[in-house]
């Protein structure tokens, strides 16, 4: 997600520098999409995507986008003309930066990355299967633009121990889909093209694969040969491209890179001593909050942002439950604490975690709130220490960086005290 | 019954309703208390249960500071506070709907800290107007039923959720009725009162909640026979928009400078007792049926139809200006907000927006606000 403007070491992957290229491109083809008059769609984080391409309705995301906006340092204007307008200082900031751009008056506008997003949108796609804000904003939108919505709803997990949803629960979203189908049929005056979906469904399960791959193979590897910050950038393909070829050969270039640095233990940092996990979604306007700790010689080494919110397996023998069951289970946002816990504790084994880093975003109340109870959990069941630090993904208003570095450097400390105790006991 | 006419105090309020539970509870009853409009409560009464809305309190949060963040709402923290320091104990359980964000997490913290009693979480669908989420209302609602008869060692039969069903209505037909008259004639009931009254359908056994409103519609219509009601001069006119109302000192502050609340859509007030559900064919169909076609609450898709409540409501041509009473974190409501009031104000409607945590803070500033506003809306007159 374009982390432009901030100071950059070199990347520890080749294949990240094709991020941004991969980025370019999308915004070149969505604006030229919509300049040739093609149905541009605003969809929001887990929507059935897939559906969009099979459909050849090219989608962008406001939220993508404010997160761009926020990593190029400009929110600040955008989230105040928001807020001016009415719009609560506590709402959602990626919904507070795309309506400030959205209802932005007078001089004074920041130039908007790539172009600004492809105005005006021709369908809204959304879901609330992250959060309630999703629909709410998106119903803004539609006030707006006077053009159709598309909410796909969705129960939540229970926490059922094999993280599967019920019967009914996949019977429920199947039906959607087919519901959402005929409206898109609808709305593009085509008919559905159930092979061209298939195939959609099958290269996003490739891109889920390749990504899950990813993730395990740094996750595994001591030293982790690439951290947060720049995985970070590598995301943008899986959420917004996923059932197109571009991420499928994004990540299976990027994973044969990473197994041959895992194979020859070639580490992101020189001497890796602690490993973390970061819970929640990044400060995009201060990325370098997780490449800073790097010089202590912790890392973070894996994300529930990046594994559990984008991406995910589908069963292709049973394309439309597989594909209901994906949208269900892979979103960590739509887990409650305890399966959230449980897997937390599953990877903090697997990846090797010495300690976890909490954002408490009070932009994201679906993803933050319980914070103090896991973090509780992981002390009393693991004993994993970890530390909650308050902040927002992308309104930098009022944030602290102080603040922040003192938490994390006293956290590194805690760590280093933990394990020379340990090597003494 | 109520206090009428000395000044609205929540925690008098609030020890009344503790009282009352503990009496039904003495008398061998079960108590549940739950959130939110959207909790099948005829099934709860059905069982012999008194459910019992959570209106948190005005008190200063204590325990649960340490357990959920202080950017969610007050109601949510409140109701977590008062359970973490055990003033929730005589409650036999607690059910709470998936609506905003916070609820839905709020069940969890509850959950890890207090899980005992019949503590439920009711995930509905969130699309209010299409024929697959009916379905799927109707098998969670089958489910709750279930899990209530289950847990409380109850059969729920057909002619109990009839015959609740018909307490329920007898008791939104009474608080309509109240709405009624207070708009037909204006400041035969005050609006103080009127909510107070609306409060303690929400909490007190509805049985003594109507009997209540008996009393005081029978008291209205007295007064309009005597022709007692004097009309010294015209009063402001307000719709109140929001959700929760609990710092009922608002309407007082209206009051006293002239203006009166002749309707609101709030979820203490028209959103919970505007729909009835139908009396014949299938109880739980019935029961169904209302709470996916009710007067929505903006956790639920599409939200025009709150809208076009609210505007309706400003087209029969007396409402003078609109106040928006807006819980601080409240997301659903504070996206709606700013378009919703452009609509109101292109009416050539004023509006003011009031900040609340479960009431105001800073009285007199409220004063001068409120003051300030029935000017510029007389001016407007
Ligand atoms: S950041 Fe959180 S609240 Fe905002 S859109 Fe994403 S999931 Fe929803
Ligand atoms: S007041 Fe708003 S934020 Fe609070 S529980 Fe109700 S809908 Fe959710």
């Amino acid at each position: 997600m374009g982390n432009q403007s901030s100071p950059k070491k070199g990347r520890a992957l080749k294949t990240s520098y094709e991020a941004s290229t991969i980025l370019r491109n999308y915004w070149e083809t969505i604006h030229a999409a919509k300049k040739a008059g093609k149905p541009i769609g605003y969809c929001s984080g887990n929507a059935p995507v897939e559906l969009m391409y099979a459909f050849d309705i090219l989608p962008a995301y406001p939220e993508n986008y404010a997160a761009v906006v926020a990593s190029a340092k400009i929110a600040l204007p955008l989230v105040q003309m928001a807020e001016s307008k009415e719009f609560s200082h506590d709402l959602c900031s990626y919904a507070k930066i795309n309506l400030g751009e959205v209802f932005w008056e007078g001089k004074g506008k920041p130039e908007m990355p790539f172009g600004g997003l492809p105005t005006p949108p021709d369908i809204l796609l959304t879901t609330k299967i992250p959060c309630i804000t999703q629909v709410k904003w998106w119903e803004v939108l539609r006030d707006v633009y006077h053009c159709p919505m598309i909410l796909l709803d969705a129960p939540m997990l229970e926490g059922t121990v094999d993280n599967q949803p019920s019967e009914d629960q996949v019977d429920f979203v199947v039906d959607q889909l087919k519901l959402i189908i005929a409206q898109l049929e609808d709305f593009t005056h085509t008919k559905f093209n159930e092979e061209k979906f298939f195939h959609c469904l099958s290269l996003s399960d490739q891109a889920g694969g390749l990504w899950h791959d990813i993730i395990d193979l740094r996750g595994e590897a001591v030293p982790t040969p690439v951290g947060s910050r720049e995985m970070c950038g590598n995301v943008f393909s899986l959420v917004a491209m996923l059932g197109t070829e571009t991420p499928v050969k994004f990540y299976q270039k990027m994973k044969e890179e990473l197994q041959y640095k895992t194979w020859k233990k070639i580490g992101a940092i020189p001497n890796e001593k602690y490993r973390l996990l970061y819970e929640n979604i990044p400060l995009w306007y201060n990325l370098e909050m997780l490449s800073d700790v790097e010089n202590k010689g912790a890392v973070f080494v894996f994300e529930t942002y990046l594994r559990y919110v984008w991406g995910g397996r589908i069963d292709l023998t049973d394309p439309y439950r597989g594909y209901a069951k994906k949208i269900l289970s892979d979103v960590f946002l739509n887990m409650n604490l305890q399966l959230r816990y449980d897997i937390m504790a599953r990877d903090i084994k697997n990846y090797h975690i010495d300690g976890v880093v909490f954002h408490s975003n009070r932009s994201c109340k679906r993803y933050s709130l319980g914070y103090y109870e896991l973090k509780e959990m992981l002390l009393e069941r693991l004993g994993i220490p970890s530390v909650v630090i308050e902040a927002d993904h992308s309104d930098p208003s009022g944030y602290s960086e102080g603040n922040t570095k003192m938490k994390l450097d006293a956290f590194i400390e805690l760590l280093e005290e933990r394990r020379n105790a340990g090597s003494r006991g | 019954m109520l206090n009428m006419g000395k000044g609205f105090d929540f925690r008098e309020f609030k020890a009344k309703q503790e009282k009352l539970a503990l009496e039904w509870k003495s008398n061998g009853g079960k108590v549940v208390g739950h959130y939110c409009n959207y909790v099948p409560e005829e099934i709860l009464h059905a069982a012999g249960i008194l459910s019992i809305r959570l209106l948190g309190t005005t008190d200063n949060i204590t325990h649960a500071d340490a357990h959920i963040q202080s950017f969610v709402c007050k109601l949510i923290r409140a109701g977590l506070d008062m359970g973490l320091k055990g003033e929730l104990d005589y409650m036999d359980g607690m059910v709470i709907p998936n609506t905003c964000d916070g609820m839905r997490l709020l069940f969890e913290i509850w959950k890890k800290n207090m899980d005992k009693g019949f503590l439920r979480l009711l995930d509905l669908p969130i699309l209010i107007r299409q024929g697959l989420s009916q379905d799927r209302m109707r098998n969670d609602f089958g489910l709750f039923k279930r899990q209530v008869e289950e847990y409380f060692g109850k059969l729920i039969l057909e002619e109990e959720l009839s015959n609740s069903i018909r307490v329920y209505n007898e008791n939104r037909t009474l608080l309509k009725e109240l709405y009624n008259l207070r708009r037909k004639e204006e400041g035969i009931i005050s609006s103080v009162e009127a909510y107070e009254a609306v409060l303690a359908s929400l909490t007190w056994p509805k049985e003594l909640s109507s009997e209540l409103l008996k009393s005081m519609i029978a008291e209205a219509n007295k007064k309009i026979a005597e022709r007692k009601e004097v009309k010294s001069k015209p009063k402001v006119r307000f719709h109140v928009s929001g959700s929760v109302l609990t710092d009922l000192r608002i309407l007082e502050i209206v009051e006293e400078f002239g203006g009166v609340v002749i309707s609101d859509d709030l979820c203490t007030g028209t959103r919970y007792y505007w729909d009835n559900v139908e009396e014949t064919g299938d109880p739980m169909k019935a029961i169904t049926n209302r709470y996916i076609e009710k007067l929505p609450c903006p956790c639920k898709s599409p939200n025009d139809e709150r809208h076009d409540f609210i505007f309706d409501s400003i087209r029969q041509g007396d409402v003078h200006g609109v106040i928006f009473v807006m819980e601080k974190y409240c997301d659903p409501h504070l996206f709606d907000y700013p378009l919703l009031r452009k609509q109101i104000m292109d009416m050539n409607i004023p509006t003011l927006g009031i900040e609340s945590e479960l009431g105001v803070s800073g009285q007199e500033q409220l004063r001068t606000r409120i003051q300030t506003f029935i000017n510029v809306v007389q001016g407007g007159q």
